[in-house]
């Protein structure tokens, strides 16, 4: 399983390159601050800083652009836990305890379980990518788009696990984005939705209507308050909660190894990563929780879900971009880019020609990890002091930051049109009790479970009878449906307990 | 964390029976969500632009790609949207017979704002980011309760200037500009 030999060239390659230790404190804050700013994605900042690897040898631009990558991981859960604002679509269920907790004055304490978490996440990631990265490679690409599919929907029924209002509306919200995903070119070239837009050829921009649909609708719907922390007394700027976090998280350690575990796993399948995984580990911690009615209120569990799940993804997404050269998602997208930059492919032949190589990226990024935790806390207590600046101040410019972020993004007036659109979508969905995660959960799953629909179709022949040949769709359609069968049952059993507890306080 | 939309007051004169709201279970229902029939239009709104977007793509489509998704899709959401409106009428309808009002948040100050960074969007082709966040944040402001003028004009400006510097300047976005 691990090449004991090349474990050594690694320890020698890392211990005789300073450069390549030089590169990722300065990393790991980019990422940090890149992840931390709505609008500016980790994929972002690997884009902008990718053209200066250019001069560095292979080993240092790696670690440079992952430990961007790491510091990207963690910088999204802070906009999240702090504005119910998550920096990348990574983030997305990190908000769903971690505001909570900041408006109850715990922000610093969710803050320091979110870094730990996201420590743990990030360092079990490349545990597991050590000791896999080898035999990984063939059992991946027995995935079909069958298997793919079946994946996406249970990505996709995660909204009726995660709704909390009624399945109907978290059903009718799921539909709804994912046909906003179906708008543009489609792949046989036809324009669904444009309304004749040449704007719109391209479809509705994922992350700007991801930030509308979070960012512009919560802000809105702040409008006239004064502090995000109601309670002046809470509005306390200490180190001592984030340590707090921190040792707490590591006394929820079955929680982490949970969330850790299933981040990688779902890490190394392509196209899936971090954005789906965050909600997956979420939706399983509440599920196996038990308090499930204290998901969503602030419960720390929530957190450690999200960011141990996002953060250990990256060393799953690794996983396909080492053992095959296909990136997982857009950051492994760069960094297949940095190793075309330095005439390096990915793949079964990459790992046992360079295998001391693609340990030292391992190992290096463990190292990160640790780095990661001792960069945060100082990053994260300086973020903190956003709950003592007034939201009036706030809004104006957050929504203009996540204007000009939008922009980046699209590079036209798409990106801060679908911001206020989406905003605006959001806001009246909050009004009428439709939760807007599962929106965002259609919209990022959508264009996955159209493409990998229309290849089963077209393997298949439209034949339901292709699926008996296929052991792994069933055997993940079994997943699928136990899944939704548990949830439901625990769903039913809190309504009964919640009904129990109505009676007899009456 | 319930707002004051979570919170409910005796409505009428007449009946002084409160009724009690689940506690908000997510984020997205921390605003407290009371029947309205609002919900009930936008169900319906909602149920016919997907049906009346499935009608395009049957009527354009080249192949079964086009449509594979979205037909069955759109069937599925249109009958849980049908479903959310009946749910929602018969709680309008519930709650109207029990004169229960509930305490809403005053919706002048977000729907401002929403026309507001609706107009900010539209005036970036035009106006640049520039001319455009000045504006932007001075009007926010102003709407945000902030009375006093210099501190208006001083972010407004020394704010614009600070993030185009950023995005434009440091970050390479190359950002419409009609000012700076």
């Amino acid at each position: 399983m691990l090449d004991l030999a090349a474990f050594s060239g690694a320890l020698q390659l890392l211990g005789g390159d300073i450069m390549a230790w030089l590169v990722v404190p300065p990393g790991i804050v980019i990422g940090l601050i890149f992840g931390a700013i709505p609008g500016l994605s980790i994929s972002i900042a690997m884009a902008v800083f990718l053209p200066a690897t250019l001069y560095m040898d292979f080993l240092p631009a790696i670690l440079f652009l992952s430990a961007i990558f790491t510091g990207g991981g963690f910088g999204g859960a802070i906009p999240a836990i702090l504005m119910n604002i998550p920096g990348t679509s990574s983030a997305v269920a990190t908000a769903f305890d971690g505001y909570p907790m900041a408006q109850q004055g715990r922000h610093g304490e969710a803050l320091g379980v979110g870094l730990a978490a996201s420590v743990i996440g990030t360092f079990f990631g490349y545990v597991v990518l050590l000791l896999i990265v080898g035999p990984v490679a063939g059992w991946v690409l027995k995935l079909g788009p069958t298997e793919m599919l079946v994946i996406a929907i249970w990505g996709l029924l995660l909204i009726a696990v995660l709704n909390d209002s009624s399945f109907a509306k978290g059903l009718a919200a799921g539909i709804l984005g994912i046909l906003i995903s179906t708008v543009g070119y489609s792949d046989t070239g036809l324009m669904r939705g444009t309304f004749g837009s040449m704007y719109l050829l391209d479809g509705i921009p994922a992350i700007p209507a991801l930030i509308g649909l979070f960012a512009a609708s919560e802000l809105i719907n702040m409008a006239g308050r004064d502090y995000i922390v109601t309670d002046k007394r809470l509005r306390k700027l200490e180190m001592r909660p984030i340590l707090q976090g921190v040792k707490d998280t590591f006394r929820r350690w079955p929680a982490v190894l949970r969330g850790s575990a299933l981040g990688t796993i779902i890490g190394i399948i392509p196209g899936v990563g971090a954005s789906v995984a965050n909600l997956a580990s979420y939706a399983t911690a509440k599920r196996s929780s038990g308090d499930p009615d204290s998901f969503g209120l602030g419960n720390p569990d929530g957190v450690i879900a999200s960011e141990a799940a996002n953060s250990s993804s990256e060393g799953g997404g690794m996983v396909t971009l080492l053992a095959l050269g296909l990136p997982g998602g857009a950051g492994t997208a760069i960094l297949l880019g940095a190793f075309a930059m330095h005439n390096v492919t990915g793949g079964p032949r990459f790992i046992s020609e360079s295998t001391d190589v693609v340990y030292a990226i391992i190992l290096g990024n463990m190292v990160q990890a640790i780095l990661l935790l001792v960069i945060g806390i100082a990053f994260v207590f300086f973020a903190s002091s956003i709950v003592k600046a007034p939201l009036r101040y706030l809004i104006p410019y957050v929504i203009a930051i996540s204007m000009m972020g939008a922009y980046a993004i699209t590079g036209s007036v798409v990106g801060p049109m679908t911001v206020a659109g989406a905003g605006a979508l959001g806001w009246v969905m909050r009004r009428y009790g439709y939760p807007v995660t599962a929106v965002v959960v259609g919209l990022l799953v959508g264009p996955m479970a159209e493409g990998e629909l229309v290849r089963s179709w077209q393997i298949s022949g439209g034949e339901l009878s292709f699926l008996l040949g296929r052991p792994i769709t069933l055997f993940l359609l079994l997943l699928l449906a136990g899944s939704v069968i548990l949830s439901q049952l625990g769903a039913r059993r809190g309504r009964a307990r919640t009904a129990q507890k109505k009676a007899s306080s009456e | 964390m319930p707002t004051s939309s979570n919170s409910i007051r005796a409505g009428s004169e007449v009946d002084t029976k409160v009724e009690k709201e689940p506690v908000a279970k997510s984020p997205e229902l921390a605003y407290g969500i009371p029947p309205r029939a609002g919900a009930v239009v936008f169900a319906l709104v909602a149920a016919a632009a997907m049906a009346g977007y499935a009608w395009t793509i049957l009527g354009t489509a080249r192949n079964a790609g086009d449509w594979l998704l979205i037909i069955p899709a759109t069937i599925i959401g249109v009958a849980a949207l049908l479903w959310a409106a009946i749910v929602d009428g018969k709680s309008l309808v519930r709650q109207s017979g029990r004169r229960v009002q509930f305490l809403t948040d005053p919706a002048g100050k977000p729907v401002t704002l929403l026309i507001l960074i609706g107009a900010y969007a539209l005036s970036l082709p035009f106006l640049g980011f520039d001319g455009g966040t000045v504006i932007f944040l001075a009007l926010a402001l102003l709407i945000q309760g902030e009375r006093r003028v210099w501190l208006i004009v001083l972010n407004a400006i020394a704010g614009t200037a600070l993030m185009v510097w950023v995005f434009h300047g440091l970050l390479m976005v190359r950002l419409p500009l009609s000012i700076f």
